[in-house]
């Protein structure tokens, strides 16, 4: 894709942009609220997605981000609950620290394992804090989960039934601005040697590189975007429980990766939008084989679409440049 | 070498990425026009398990919904306005239920919503039912603290919860056994088994504080294994033993305990059992289906239950489980306050607002008898307790406990304004 | 009383229900690297044949032995239908993929296998008890213990020396042993690989169904008992060393008496053990006890 004269994309990029927030921004005028609601939710887990596919990028799979997942959304309970914090931004900036602290803990350990082994033990490590969060009954409420509701905007609450929509452009916004971390993270030196990881380890102990600490850091950065979605999931569903560390959880980030594909950072959120649709479209229609749904759609995925729904595109820009050439 | 950022293809990716939430968005149906006064059909959605572990306890609520709705409809309607239901399946994670029920409500427009077996899900949904002002009905939902730590105005439950079943079982079992030394508990370690321990080891130690507790054990929820704890109780032999277990693993527990001899040394009490599991168990064994057993209210006496049984076994060839009877509970309530509505409002059609206030402090009649609905949402029920007896009824089919106690609502649920465990606590002991 | 041995007594009758389950988990990740989820919808599976069995053909009344034929035949019956399907069909074209398209599609086939379960069988409770309630009990160490899950010990013995006189002493063993240590050399010395593939995951098929078909008696056979019987046996294959049959009874002996320990003295963390146990073996020694040291490959 070659760049054009020096002041077309200039004009087309701002142009884009524009259009981009415009529809954005126009989705909670012209949809129903639930709609909204699933949006914020699809995007919110994307994020977490994007950090499961971070890792997928250098051959580790976590089978364990439920905890990142948990960690923020019980850091936004915990905080509303014991620390009457309400503030919105603050609530956010909590889950993602909470998430980053586990992951930079966590990831001291983790970062010696590889594929499978990388799996089983994240998924060890997410299923004892499910258990713990189980059992410190009177402090996360156990099953029962935490509530999490009435946060304000810079010392603002929001007028009554403008809450969906005050989240939901809050997570936009905070989509965008994962987005763009998330491109300067694969195209900066770490985002290209997780891929070199993949490829060949060894090599690059050869070449005198450490993989100890890249491994480390993609995996913290890794957990706090687990962090932010599951911070960001709470205070839009308005509970969060222990379920959400729990393996299928976990199991459910893993796959909307596949689903969404592994080689774009937008693909997360492609996915995770599409995913979360087909789910709730597949309950409705077929609400006593669901599962089964799922599970076919994600082995048509495997077989027939490996990389993923957003390698779509790819197949499409190629027969658009096929209809150009002839 | 810079790495190179590559903007233009960031911003394409990003440009298609809109483009297709946008095209997912778009194709979902758009929202019609509300609804006029008095609707052609009152939607109700009704949210219980289908699938997985909780299928089976459901079945006799989701079964019971259609029998009345059937009922109602043959019958005119409420008001003359006929009932639709939307049966649809509670499994699922707390957000996708929380997302479903905003579908229901804003894509399927249901008027109302009964359902909610698990704790977690009727305390996700109940702010959200305030914010859509949707009226919902919780028929089974256990956990106690629902209006104890929140005021819901557009929520409410047609059932006693976790504290009148525990009370009462405590009290039962002291009456059951005034000389008992020692208890000790073998639940599901989550909230609904955590709570009624709590409430159940409260209320014994309260009344008789000399009692030891020789045990608290805690299994995964819906464990099958129980060699180890079986194992454990039988080395300890509390005078009690208290499981709020239910399910398959209730079934497992019962096979595994009868063929070992849990059940002869202990009184052992199962607070959330299936008519199928009492007809399993030994005699002697405290039973109970969520404080409820539809032998009360004896259906040879009360023509309301009798109608109830006698319809449910030609349409279903069995007997309902308490779940059953809840559900009654809530639908029966449903119609009463919508017709109290109608009443007050001198034959027009109530708001939704309408209906909650005729609903709130009202009484209506059920196959079990009269219920109650407190100011707070909470219905009051009495709670009952008995003994398996291995018979059963000749007539209907179920299976008879014996020594049966009825608990009066007013000895065994929380009073309005108070928590539960201040309550309790509030109690002058006795010895 | 003697807690110490009731202690071991329990954690044996533990041991031998999962040791069936995850003999078969670690057979086939031995043999196809592949760590198989829908392990726990096939021994639902074997569970639901065993029940369905068992009523439909003797409308739930039946001879003692035959009951146990019965479960005996479930099992080779569930193993033969499903994992040549599963394997030919969906197995075979991801073995050269990453280790990730195999978990997921073993997760993508549990999804569809508890549906089908429940579409077939329907929501309702099977049971089938009279295995179970026809030995009676028998007293050991000053309580009563249930006959059956000695049953169980039985089989889990014979299992695993079957298992391991299959992998030693046959032709068939020695090829397996040949495909675990190297695929592609096996492949160039003429060994029937994909035929060994699809034994394998038949053999661990079978496994699965015969350890749900004789957990049936015990308990009630219901939607979603599979999820139960999963994470387990991970954990006890990963303690034992993947693709290793006598670090899976190991580990199954070691869960089944911590578990039992925990029960008798500290009940809150039972839970908790498996995972702790499953974490602490893989932080010091992460290939397991009996576990080959996977090497990196250039």
């Amino acid at each position: 894709m070659m760049a054009g004269g020096a002041g077309t994309p200039r004009l087309g990029i701002v142009a884009i942009g524009v259009l981009i927030l415009l529809i954005f921004v126009a989705i909670p005028l012209f949809f129903s609220q639930w709609v909204v609601f699933l949006v914020t939710i699809a995007l919110a887990k994307a994020m977490v997605v994007l950090g499961v596919v971070l890792l997928l990028r250098g051959g580790l799979i976590s089978f364990g981000h439920g905890l990142y997942f948990a960690a923020g959304g019980y850091a936004v309970g915990f905080a509303m609950r014991f620390l009457q914090v309400q503030d919105l931004v603050l609530l956010v900036a909590l889950a993602m620290i909470a998430g980053t602290v586990m992951a930079a803990l966590l990831g001291l350990l983790l970062r010696r394992y590889r594929g499978i082994f990388f799996a089983m033990l994240s998924l060890a490590v997410s299923m004892i804090l499910y258990t713990l969060l189980l059992k410190f009954y009177s402090l996360t409420g156990g099953t029962d989960g935490m509530s999490i509701h009435a946060f304000t905007v810079f010392g603002v609450r929001p007028a009554a039934g403008t809450t969906r929509q005050v989240l939901y452009y809050a997570v936009f916004a905070l989509s965008l601005g994962v987005l763009y971390l998330g491109h300067r993270f694969a195209a900066s030196p770490l985002g290209y040697f997780m891929k070199a990881l993949r490829d060949n380890e060894i090599r690059i102990e050869y070449v005198g590189a450490s993989i100890a600490q890249p491994i480390y850091f993609s995996y913290v950065f890794s957990g706090a975007l687990g962090g932010l979605g599951g911070g960001l999931s709470a205070l839009s569903v308005g509970q969060i429980s222990p379920e959400a560390a729990y393996w299928t959880t976990s199991g459910d980030f893993v796959f909307v990766a596949i689903f969404g594909g592994a080689q774009s950072i937008f693909a997360p959120f492609l996915g995770s939008v599409v995913f979360e649709f087909v789910k709730n479209y597949s309950v409705k229609f077929s609400p006593d084989a669901w599962q089964m749904t799922l599970g076919a759609v994600l082995l048509l995925i495997i077989f027939f679409l490996p990389d993923g729904l957003w390698s779509f595109k790819d197949a499409a820009s190629r027969l658009w440049a096929r209809w150009r050439r002839s | 070498m810079k790495t190179e950022m590559r903007w233009h293809r960031f911003y394409g990716a990003l440009a298609l990425l809109t483009l297709v939430v946008f095209a997912v968005v778009l194709s979902v149906p758009r929202d019609a026009a509300m609804a006029a006064a008095k609707p052609e059909r009152l939607k109700i959605a009704i949210v219980q398990f289908l699938s997985g572990a909780g299928a089976p306890h459901d079945a006799s609520a989701v079964n019971t919904a259609k029998l009345l709705a059937e009922k109602i409809n043959a019958d005119g309607g409420i008001d003359g306005v006929k009932l639709k239901l939307l049966i649809v399946d509670e499994a699922g994670s707390t957000a996708d239920k929380v997302t479903e029920f905003r579908r229901l409500v804003q894509d399927e427009k249901v008027d109302a919503v009964i359902g909610y077996t698990s704790s977690s899900h009727c305390l996700a949904v109940a702010p959200v039912a305030d914010e859509l002002k949707t009226l919902t009905i919780s028929a089974i939902c256990a956990n106690y603290r629902l209006f104890e730590q929140g005021k819901y105005k557009y929520m409410f439950r047609t059932s006693a919860h976790a504290v009148s079943e525990n009370v009462s079982a405590a009290l039962y079992v002291l009456q059951m056994k005034p000389d008992l030394k020692t208890i000790a508990g073998l639940n599901y370690d989550y909230a609904y088994g955590r709570d009624s321990w709590e409430i159940f080891k409260r209320t014994i130690l309260k009344l008789k504080p000399d009692v030891k507790v020789v045990g608290e054990l805690w299994v995964k929820f819906l464990a099958g294994n129980y060699s180890a704890e079986i194992s454990k109780l039988l080395s300890v032999k509390p005078d009690v033993i208290h499981s709020v277990n239910w399910g398959a693993g209730l079934t497992a527990l019962i096979k595994q305990g009868k063929t070992r001899g849990l059940f002869d040394k202990s009184l052992v009490v199962f607070t959330t059992g299936l008519l199928s599991q009492a007809k399993a168990l030994p005699k002697g064994v405290a039973f109970s289906g969520r404080g409820y057993h539809l032998q009360f209210s004896d259906p040879r006496k009360n023509p309301g239950n009798r109608a109830f049984l006698e319809a449910y076994k030609a349409k279903f060839g069995k007997m309902p489980d308490y779940t059953g009877t809840y559900m009654a509970q809530a639908i029966l309530g449903l119609k009463a306050a919508v017709e109290r509505a109608v009443r007050i409002k001198g034959g027009a059609w109530p708001t939704t607002e309408e209906i909650i206030a005729a609903f709130e402090s009202s009484g209506y009649d059920t196959p079990r008898g009269p219920v109650f609905i407190r100011a707070d949402h909470q219905a009051i029920t009495d709670s009952m307790w008995g003994l398996t007896s291995g018979k059963i009824d000749p007539v209907f089919g179920y299976p008879v406990l014996e020594k049966m106690r009825v608990f009066p609502a007013v000895q065994v649920n929380t009073p309005l304004g108070m928590k539960t465990l201040d309550w309790i606590d509030s109690w002058p002991s006795r010895k | 009383m003697d807690t110490a041995t009731i202690i071991a007594v329990d954690g044996l009758v533990y041991a031998s229900w999962l040791f069936i389950v995850s003999a078969g988990l670690t057979f086939i990740f031995g043999v196809l690297r592949i760590l198989n989820i829908a392990h726990g919808s096939i021994y639902a599976l074997g569970a639901y044949m065993g029940a369905y069995l068992g009523n439909a053909f003797l409308g739930g009344r039946y001879p003692g032995a035959l009951s146990y034929v019965i479960l005996l035949v479930s099992a080779p019956l569930v193993g033969v239908l499903v994992g040549p399907v599963l394997e030919r069909i969906f197995l075979r074209h991801i073995y050269d993929k990453d280790e990730v398209v195999g978990l997921l599609t073993t997760f993508a086939l549990f999804l569809i296998l508890e549906d089908g379960i429940k579409l077939v069988w329907g929501i309702d409770p099977y049971f089938i008890d009279t295995p179970f309630s026809l030995l009676g009990n028998i007293p050991i160490a000053g309580i009563s213990y249930a006959v059956y899950p000695f049953v169980q010990t039985g089989i889990a013995i014979v299992i695993g020396t079957g298992l391991w006189l299959l992998i030693n002493r046959t032709r068939f063993g020695r090829q397996v042993t040949s495909v675990i240590a190297d695929r592609e050399i096996s492949v160039a010395m003429g060994i029937n690989v994909a035929r060994i593939n699809t034994v394998a995951f038949t053999i661990g098929a079978f496994l699965a169904a015969l350890g749900g078909a004789f957990a049936a008696p015990m308990i009630s056979v219901e939607p979603g008992m599979g999820i139960e019987v999963i994470v387990p046996a991970f954990a006890v294959v990963a303690i034992g060393g993947l693709g290793s049959i006598g670090g899976a009874a190991l580990g199954c002996i070691l869960v089944g008496v911590l578990r039992a320990a925990a029960v008798h003295f500290f009940p809150e963390l039972e839970m908790l053990v498996i995972y702790v146990l499953m974490f602490v073996v893989l932080v010091f020694r992460p290939q397991g006890f009996f576990g080959a040291v996977r090497l990196r490959r250039i």
